[in-house]
C-alpha cells in the first residue's frame, strides 16, 4: 500500500479510529492492532512475504530472550551471529544473489573458466533492507546490554512491523522505538496536528516535487545518448530533487503518521541540500541509516580512533557498504566510494565537524561564503547522484563525458518532452519554503504559528490544491526498492 | 481529541466543498476541459439520439475515422461512427445503442487497426466521455472478471489487481471524481470550449469523419511495428464476435475492411505478426461465413499518410474511392449491401 494512494487514505482513518476509540482501553490490544494493521498494510503488496517478517521477528525475539539470561560470552556471540546470519542471509539472498552470481560468472570467464550457473527470478521483498537493520539493531543492543530484551512478543512484533516506517524507514533503533510500545499512549492534540502537517508536506514533496522531477529525470537519463551536456546537467538536478522529495517525503509521511498514533520517530532528513560540506550533508541525509552504520559498523571497526590508515579504511568501508545497501549494482558502490573520497579530506584535516549548526541560523540570507560552500556541496552531490541513477557504470561515464563536452554550453533541449518550466518553478518555490523552515523538523512545521485559523487553513488548502493540480502520474517511492 | 476531530471535520468540509465544486464543473462543462475526442464521441451519441438513420454506418477506430469519407463513398447513406482509440468493445456498444433506438442499418463497415485487437490505448476515455452508461460499465466489468483479462495497458493506467477496485474506479471516472481529472484541469484551464465546438462542427459537416494527421508524407512507424507477434486479446475478440453476432441477429450485413498502413511500417512489420493476424481472420471467416472480409494488411505509399497511423487528405480520397468500389462490387452479390 502506498502512502499516496486512495487505499491508504481509507486505511489510515480506520486504523486511527480503532486505535483511539476501540483498543485504547488496553495497551496490549492497541499494540496488537498495530501488528494486525501493519501486516495488512504490508500484505496488501504481497502477503507471501509476511512470513519473512514473521520469521525475522520470531528469530530475533527468541535470541533476545536467550541473550537476556545467557552469561557465557561464547554462547552469546554464537547467538548474536545467528541473528546476524539469519537476517543478512535473507537480505543477501533476496537482494544480492543475482548480483554475486553475475559477478562470479564474469570473474570465472575472465580467468578462462566460463561457468553457466542458474540465475533465479527473485522478487525483492519491499522494505527488507529497512526492517532487517531494525531487528538487527535490537539483537546487537541486547547483546551489548544497552537494552533489556523484551518479553512482550506483541510489542516486539509491533516494533518490527510498525506500518508507518516498515517499508522505507526511518530505521528505528530498538532503544528509541521499542520502549514506546510499553507505555500507555495518550492523545496529544499538538503532536497530532504537527503529524498531519508533516504528512501534508511529505505528500507535497512526493507528489509535486519528486514525481514531477521524475518525469524529466527519467526521460533525460533514458535518452541521455541523444541529449546535450546542459540538458544532462538539468537531468541530474531533477534527479537530485526527485530522490530528496521522494525519500524525505516518505519519511515525513512516516513520522507524521506515527505522531497521529502517539509515537516519535527519528528525524531522517534535516535539509541536507543546505549543507556546507559533505560531512554535514551526511549528518543530514538519511540520518537513521548513517547513524546505524556509524554505531554498528564504523565504531566497532575502530572508528576514527586509530591512525590515518584506519580512518581511511573505515571511511571507505562505511561508505561502500552504505552504497551497497542501496542496491546490488556497481553504480551504488561507486556512488559510496565517491562520497568517501569527498569525505576523507575533511576527516583527515579534522574539518568534518565544522558545520554542526544550521546554516545562517536566525538569519534569512546566508553569507557569500556560506552560499558558495552550499553550492559547491550541492554540485558534488549532484555529480555523485549520476552514478546512483545511472543504469550501469558505462551509462554514468557516457553521461558525465557528455556533460564535460562543449555541448555543456549549449541551450538545454527537450525533444519529445514537454518543457520543464513549471516543474522548475515548483522546485524553486519548494527550495524557498524549505530554506525558510530549515530550523524546524520539517519545512512547514512553524508555518502560520501565531496566525489565525483562516490563514493556516487557507495555506493548507492551497497546498492540497497544488498537490491535486500538479500531481504527475503516480510513481512508486524509490526507496521501496532498497 | 474532541478539538482534533472537530477541526478535522471542519477542514474536511472545506476540502470537500472545493472538490465538489470541481466535480460539478467537470460534469456541467465537459466541452471546456475535455480533449478533442469528446466532441467526436459526443457526435456519435447525438447521431444515435437524432432522427438521422443511415443505411450504412462505419464502426471502428481512429484509422477508420480518418479513412472512410461518407461524402466520397455515398453522401446520402453513410455515417462514420468510429471512435479514436476504440476497440470492438466500444464498437459493440455503438451498435447496441443504435439498435436500442430502433436504428438498424443495412450494412456496417467494421474497421479496426490490428493493434486494437490486442489492447486499448485510450481506455478509460469512453467512460470519462460518458459513452458508457453505468449499466454498460457494470456489464463490461463482469466480462472482465469472467475472462480474467484486461484490454487496456495495465502499466500505463496503474490499476489495481482487484476487480472491485477497478470497477469502483470506473464508476468514479464516470461521475467525474476530481482526482482522476487533475491533468485535464491543469492543461485545459477550462478553456477548451471553443476549440471543441470547432471540432464538433467539423465532424458534423464531414458526416463523422475526422482528420488526425495533416502531414503530406509520413514514414514514421505505426504501433503494429512494435509487436513481434499478433496475440489477440480474448476480451476484445469476444466483443468483436459479439458485434458480428448482434449484426447477424438483426440481419445486418457486415463488411470488415482494414484501413491501409503506410509503406514504411509495412516494410518492417514482422512476418510472424502478419501470419498470426492472417490466421486469426481465417478462423473468423470460418466462424462468420456471412461476413465479407477485406482484412488483409495492405499498404499505401507514405505520401498518403498524415501521421504514422492515419491517412491524410489524399490518402482518404484514394481509400474511400476503393471502399466505394468494394461496396459497388458487393452490392451485386449481397442483397444487404446497400449503396445508391
Amino acid at each position: 500500500m502506498f502512502f499516496n494512494s486512495i487505499e491508504f487514505a481509507i486505511f489510515l482513518p480506520i486504523v486511527f479510529i480503532l486505535y483511539w476509540f476501540v483498543t485504547v482501553i488496553n495497551l496490549k490490544l492497541q499494540n496488537f492492532l498495530i501488528v494486525v494493521s501493519s501486516y495488512f498494510f504490508y500484505g496488501w503488496w504481497d502477503w507471501r512475504f509476511l512470513f519473512l517478517i514473521l520469521f525475522s521477528t520470531i528469530v530475533d525475539y527468541s535470541i533476545g530472550m536467550v541473550l537476556k539470561t545467557e552469561n557465557n560470552q561464547t554462547k552469546r556471540k554464537v547467538l548474536l551471529w545467528t541473528s546476524i546470519l539469519v537476517n543478512l542471509g535473507f537480505l543477501g539472498f533476496f537482494k544480492y544473489y543475482n548480483f554475486f552470481l553475475e559477478n562470479f560468472v564474469t570473474a570465472f570467464s575472465f580467468l578462462g573458466n566460463p561457468i553457466n550457473p542458474q540465475g533465479l527470478n527473485i522478487i525483492l521483498p519491499v522494505g527488507i533492507s529497512f526492517y532487517t537493520f531494525q531487528t538487527l539493531s535490537y539483537t546487537i543492543d541486547v547483546y551489548k546490554r544497552n537494552l533489556t530484551a523484551t518479553k512482550d512478543f506483541v510489542a516486539f512484533s509491533a516494533f518490527v512491523s510498525f506500518f508507518p516506517q516498515l517499508v522505507a524507514g526511518p530505521i528505528e533503533r530498538a532503544t528509541n522505538l521499542l520502549p514506546q510500545f510499553y507505555k500507555k499512549r495518550t492523545f496529544d492534540y499538538s503532536k497530532a496536528v504537527d503529524g498531519l502537517r508533516q504528512i501534508l508536506w511529505g505528500l507535497f514533496k512526493k507528489i509535486v516535487i519528486a514525481d514531477n522531477c521524475a518525469e524529466f529525470a527519467n526521460q533525460i537519463f533514458n535518452n541521455s545518448g541523444d541529449l546535450n551536456g546542459s540538458t544532462l546537467v538539468l537531468g541530474a538536478i531533477f534527479f537530485t530533487f526527485q530522490i530528496y522529495g521522494d525519500f524525505s517525503g516518505y519519511s515525513d509521511i512516516a513520522i507524521g503518521t506515527s505522531r497521529l498514533f502517539g509515537f516519535d520517530l527519528t528525524q531522517n532528513f534535516n535539509f541536507p541540500y543546505f549543507s556546507r560540506d559533505i560531512a554535514e550533508f551526511w549528518r543530514r541525509w538519511h540520518i537513521s541509516l548513517s547513524t546505524w552504520f556509524r554505531d554498528y559498523l564504523y565504531i566497532p571497526l575502530g572508528g576514527s580512533r586509530g591512525g590515518t590508515w584506519m580512518k581511511v579504511r573505515n571511511t571507505f568501508i562505511i561508505f561502500i557498504v552504505s552504497g551497497f545497501w542501496h542496491g546490488a549494482n556497481w553504480t551504488f558502490i561507486i556512488w559510496g566510494t565517491l562520497n568517501a573520497i569527498y569525505f576523507l579530506p575533511l576527516l583527515l584535516t579534522n574539518n568534518n565537524r565544522n558545520n554542526l549548526e544550521t546554516v545562517a541560523q536566525g538569519k534569512f540570507f546566508p553569507s557569500i561564503k556560506e552560499l558558495s560552500f552550499m553550492l559547491l556541496t550541492f554540485g558534488m552531490t549532484v555529480f555523485a547522484w549520476i552514478f546512483f541513477r545511472a543504469e550501469n557504470i558505462g551509462h554514468a561515464i557516457s553521461y558525465i563525458s557528455e556533460i564535460l563536452s562543449p555541448s555543456f554550453f549549449s541551450i538545454p533541449k527537450f525533444p519529445g518532452i514537454r518543457k520543464p518550466l513549471i516543474t522548475i518553478i515548483l522546485v524553486l518555490i519548494f527550495v524557498l519554503i524549505e530554506w525558510t523552515g530549515r530550523e524546524g523538523q520539517f519545512a512547514i512545521e512553524g508555518f502560520g504559528r501565531g496566525r489565525n485559523k483562516l490563514f493556516r487553513w487557507g495555506f493548507y488548502l492551497i497546498i492540497i490544491i497544488i498537490i491535486y493540480l500538479f500531481n504527475s502520474s503516480s510513481q512508486e517511492f524509490i526507496y521501496f526498492q532498497f | 481529541m474532541k478539538l482534533f476531530l472537530h477541526n478535522i471535520f471542519h477542514f474536511s468540509i472545506l476540502v470537500f466543498t472545493f472538490f465538489t465544486i470541481i466535480c460539478i464543473c467537470l460534469n456541467l462543462f465537459p466541452e471546456s476541459w475535455s480533449s478533442y475526442s469528446y466532441p467526436i464521441t459526443n457526435n456519435i451519441k447525438e447521431y444515435i439520439e437524432s432522427e438521422m438513420d443511415k443505411e450504412i454506418v462505419v464502426i471502428g477506430d481512429s484509422r477508420a475515422k480518418a479513412g472512410f469519407v461518407p461524402k466520397i463513398i455515398d453522401p446520402n447513406s453513410i455515417y462514420n461512427l468510429s471512435i479514436g482509440g476504440a476497440t470492438p468493445i466500444s464498437g459493440y456498444y455503438t451498435l447496441k445503442k443504435m439498435l436500442e433506438k430502433q436504428k438498424t442499418p443495412k450494412t456496417i463497415i467494421l474497421s479496426y487497426a490490428p493493434f486494437h485487437l490486442i489492447f486499448d490505448d485510450t481506455y478509460p476515455r469512453p467512460i470519462s466521455e460518458d459513452f458508457f452508461t453505468f449499466k454498460e460499465i457494470s456489464e463490461l466489468y463482469s466480462e472482465i472478471n469472467k475472462s480474467d483479462t484486461m484490454f487496456w495497458d495495465i502499466e500505463k493506467l496503474n490499476y489495481s489487481k482487484s476487480n472491485f477496485i477497478n470497477l469502483s474506479q470506473a464508476y468514479l471516472i464516470k461521475i467525474k471524481f476530481p482526482t482522476f481529472f487533475s491533468a485535464e484541469i491543469k492543461n485545459s484551464k477550462f478553456l477548451r470550449g471553443s476549440d471543441n465546438r470547432r471540432v464538433k462542427n467539423k465532424v458534423v459537416n464531414n458526416m463523422g469523419t475526422f482528420t488526425y494527421g495533416n502531414r503530406e508524407y509520413c514514414d514514421d512507424y505505426n504501433q503494429e511495428t512494435k509487436y513481434i507477434e499478433f496475440n489477440e486479446n480474448k476480451l476484445i475478440s469476444k466483443y468483436l464476435k459479439n458485434i458480428l453476432n448482434l449484426a447477424d441477429t438483426n440481419n445486418i450485413q457486415v463488411i470488415y475492411i482494414t484501413a491501409p498502413i503506410n509503406k514504411a511500417s509495412d516494410n518492417i512489420i514482422k512476418q510472424k505478426f502478419r501470419e498470426d493476424y492472417s490466421s486469426y481472420f481465417s478462423s473468423l471467416k470460418k466462424e462468420f461465413p456471412k461476413v465479407i472480409f477485406y482484412s488483409e494488411l495492405r499498404s499505401f505509399g507514405n505520401q498518403y499518410f498524415g501521421d504514422a497511423s492515419h491517412l491524410n487528405n489524399n490518402g482518404r480520397i484514394k481509400f474511400s474511392n476503393q471502399v466505394k468500389t468494394i461496396l459497388l462490387d458487393e452490392v451485386r452479390t449481397h442483397n444487404n449491401v446497400y449503396i445508391k
